[in-house]
């Protein structure tokens, strides 16, 4: 039995420019993948091919063992999706909104709506015209449109856009619980590190529409040389004397990028130069620098 | 079953915009407007006005001057048929004005002519007594008196031998009006029974030709008159011609809907599915749709087919309208139980049906355009995924036919466009085309052929069609 979601090398071009290049992971159940890159990378249209939404070119897309090329309904039946925007019928209210979806599947009830409302947080508002909504009331109501037939894959496409830092917040905690109390598979793609940082168990990224890195949190944080940040009286001459894992800040502050074991290595030789040592901390690697790290600016070809 | 789900969706879709009520208060506003103005404008009185221009005119006229003279002659017995109705208070509508306006001003007009053209004093007196002999029967004007003085007229030109077909229906129809209490007045049914003896003289006339003589224009015509002269006399044999026959009746209102496109029904069939497509990848929500499991042939299935019943619920909803309207202004309810009566032009047999079965008989005519125009503007819509193009290129398609049919016979491969085929209507008891290059199986090919071929387009389109980033 294989994962439940496996993208297999697909391919896509439009016209003459190819978008995606031999696009490979995997996401199992219980997992939250974090879907990273910069825009234009090839996120959305990576979503849009495992959703059928766009032709594949080559490659599979396997969604709970079913091909979404030749079993669509099968591979489709329990994905929840929002794609790019959280586009919903603007003359309905958010209620007529999910009872039209829930029409399309077997026996949602009435109950079962107004607990995904609840999940989401619209009760108050969830009779009120989508017209009349915020992006991010829409963000919730498009959450909650992707939740109502119980999927065991959530595909949700920059999800945070539109909500305010608590907004995120509930809705990472939402996504922390689908995962691990109804063993969801999760893909959620961002091309803001800071927010997914603590919240995915895996990361895969995505540039010009190659997958540079894709595993779990731990070992991508692990892949970088710590970073260590000294204070000292003076910065003069140490670059020469420490190397290329040395960064000099200004003219009292560098950073140094060593292994732990190193470190006291590289201490000893400051102080043999003369220098004195007010402060040593070891900065953690934050998702977003190791993403930096890996992808190397954002400019778009 | 999954099909059901969708189209409910749909058409719950279509009926939470305003769309659809916007077209159906318009048509419902027109129609009234347009059903109670016809009862007004329906009225036979001269207009004063026009009147007082005339006398102002011949005022202080020098009828010594020729050209004068002529005028005089002209206006002066219009004025004067003008007076004696008011004098006498006659109804606008009834025999005793019919018969002033068609016999009486005939009198008058010869009477002025014998007087100030001719200047024979003599005639001129004895057309003034004839005059004023015919003015004296206006009161409590006896029209059945009237048409027994005509019949036995025409019983004396039948002892030296009159056979004239035509002479012989006027007869039938002066008992008809006898017997059926029809004076000869601007009622529906007294003009329902003259259009019968112009039809029949139109049809009499043709008929002493050799049919094999004919062209197809001839024919055409011929035929289209032998069906009316065929309902007319089974109307009158089976005195289905009442004497408060309504011309525009709850009946013929209500049928009449079905019997063609109208502009109503063709702005409701583009806009309804010049957007079920278009909108929804425009705004993006046709992606709520599509990451369900439904395939995209059912998807798109299920759009056509909620348009297509938008479309005959407001074909229904426009004669319902049309046929209250009618039956409010004319007091014609009763009509509507009325049997209609057809002809068929194989058995040359005249037969009869129901409000709604003519009706439905009706709509069949229609429905080849009905399906090709929602089809076409489905198809637009998916193909270019712009509701206003889809519209506008829907209704251009419907005002092609207009423009070009008179050049059918000219250029026979136009006659294969569903364009021209897709009115069946004439076909439907077995009656020819207008055209000669347009036949009932032809018709029928060309427009399942078509029908056929836009249904796979709709679906490959769609089915192709990529949700493009925005």
């Amino acid at each position: 039995m294989g994962k439940i979601i496996e993208v297999k090398k697909i391919n896509k071009s439009f016209g003459n420019k190819q978008i995606l290049h031999n696009v490979s992971f995997s996401i199992d159940s219980g997992e939250i993948l974090g879907f990273i890159g910069p825009n234009g990378a090839g996120k959305t249209t990576t979503i849009k091919l495992m959703l059928g939404l766009q032709s594949i070119d080559s490659g599979d897309v396997i969604i709970n063992g079913c091909d979404i090329k030749t079993d669509f309904e099968g591979a489709i039946k329990r994905v929840g999706a929002i794609v790019e925007s959280p586009d919903l019928y603007m003359y309905l209210s958010g209620r007529q909104n999910l009872q039209l979806i829930a029409n399309l599947y077997k026996g949602i009830t009435k109950e079962e709506i107004n607990k995904i409302v609840k999940l989401v947080g619209l009760q108050k508002r969830i009779d009120d015209k989508v017209s009349k909504y915020s992006l991010g009331m829409r963000q919730r109501l498009g959450i909650a449109a992707a939740l109502i037939h119980k999927p065991n894959v959530l595909i949700l496409d920059e999800p945070t856009n539109g909500l305010d830092p608590e907004g995120i917040k509930e809705i990472r905690d939402l996504l922390i619980k689908l995962a691990k109390e109804e063993d969801m598979a999760i893909l959620i793609s961002s091309h803001n590190l800071a927010e997914l940082d603590n919240f995915v168990t895996n990361v895969c990224i995505i540039k010009n529409g190659k997958i540079l890195s894709s595993s779990e949190v731990k070992e991508f944080k692990k892949l970088k040389n710590t970073t260590y940040k000294l204070e000292v009286d003076s910065t003069e001459g140490l670059a020469e004397v420490l190397g290329n894992v040395c960064k000099i800040i200004d003219k009292d502050s560098l950073e140094l990028q060593v292994e732990k074991e190193e470190i006291t290595e590289y201490l000893e030789k400051i102080i043999k130069n003369g220098k004195k040592i007010y402060q040593v901390v070891n900065e953690e690697l934050s998702l977003e620098d190791a993403f930096l790290n890996k992808a190397g600016g954002n400019e778009i070809d | 079953m999954k099909l059901i789900k969708l189209i409910y969706n749909e058409l719950y879709k279509i009926f939470h915009k305003k769309l659809i009520y916007i077209l159906a208060i318009i048509a419902f506003i027109i129609t009234a407007l347009s059903g109670f103005l016809i009862t007004k404008v329906n009225n036979n009185s001269v207009n004063a006005l026009f009147i007082e221009t005339y006398r102002q005119e011949l005022k202080d006229l020098d009828l010594s001057n020729a050209t004068n003279v002529q005028a005089y002659v002209t206006m002066q017995p219009i004025i004067d048929a003008y007076d004696i109705s008011k004098e006498k208070k006659l109804d606008p509508n009834g025999p005793a004005q019919y018969f002033l306006d068609n016999k009486i001003s005939d009198v008058i007009t010869n009477y002025y002519n014998a007087k100030y053209v001719e200047k024979n004093e003599e005639k001129a007196k004895e057309l003034e007594e004839e005059k004023n002999e015919l003015i004296s029967k206006l009161d409590n004007f006896d029209w059945k008196a009237y048409i027994n003085e005509q019949l036995e007229q025409m019983k004396n030109l039948d002892e030296i031998g009159l056979t004239d077909d035509t002479a012989k229906e006027m007869k039938r129809v002066y008992e008809y009006r006898l017997n059926n209490d029809i004076p000869l007045a601007y009622t529906d049914a007294s003009q329902e029974l003259d259009s019968y003896l112009t039809a029949y003289a139109s049809y009499d006339a043709s008929n002493k030709k050799d049919t094999k003589l004919m062209n197809h224009n001839e024919k055409y015509s011929f035929e289209m008159a032998q069906a009316q002269v065929a309902k007319y006399q089974y109307r009158i044999d089976n005195n289905m011609i009442k004497s408060d026959y309504k011309a525009i009746s709850a009946q013929s209102s209500f049928v009449g809907i079905f019997g063609s496109v109208s502009l109503f029904i063709t702005v409701c069939i583009v806009m309804i599915a010049g957007q079920i497509v278009a909108e929804e990848y425009s705004k993006g929500t046709i992606k709520q749709l599509l990451v369900r499991p439904y395939t995209r042939s059912k998807i798109i299935i299920s759009k056509t087919i909620a348009t297509l019943i938008v479309v005959f619920g407001f074909i229904l909803f426009l004669a319902i309208v049309e046929g209250v309207v009618a039956g409010v202004t004319t007091n014609s309810f009763s009509s509507l139980t009325q049997p209609i009566v057809e002809y068929n032009y194989h058995t040359h047999q005249v037969f009869t049906m129901n409000t709604i079965t003519a009706s439905l008989m009706k709509l069949i005519g229609i429905l080849p355009e009905l399906l090709i125009l929602t089809l076409f503007t489905v198809l637009i819509s998916a193909l270019i995924g712009n509701t206003a193009l889809a519209v506008v290129l829907g209704f251009i398609l419907t005002f092609i036919p207009s423009m070009f049919s008179g050049m059918i016979d000219k250029f026979k491969p136009l006659s294969y466009l569903p364009i021209f085929t897709w009115d069946i209507s004439e076909f439907l008891y077995g009656g020819m085309s207008f055209s000669e290059s347009l036949t009932l199986p032809k018709a029928i090919g060309v427009d399942v052929v078509t029908i056929i071929a836009l249904i796979i387009g709709i679906i490959l389109v769609f089915k192709k069609k990529e949700i493009k980033n925005q």
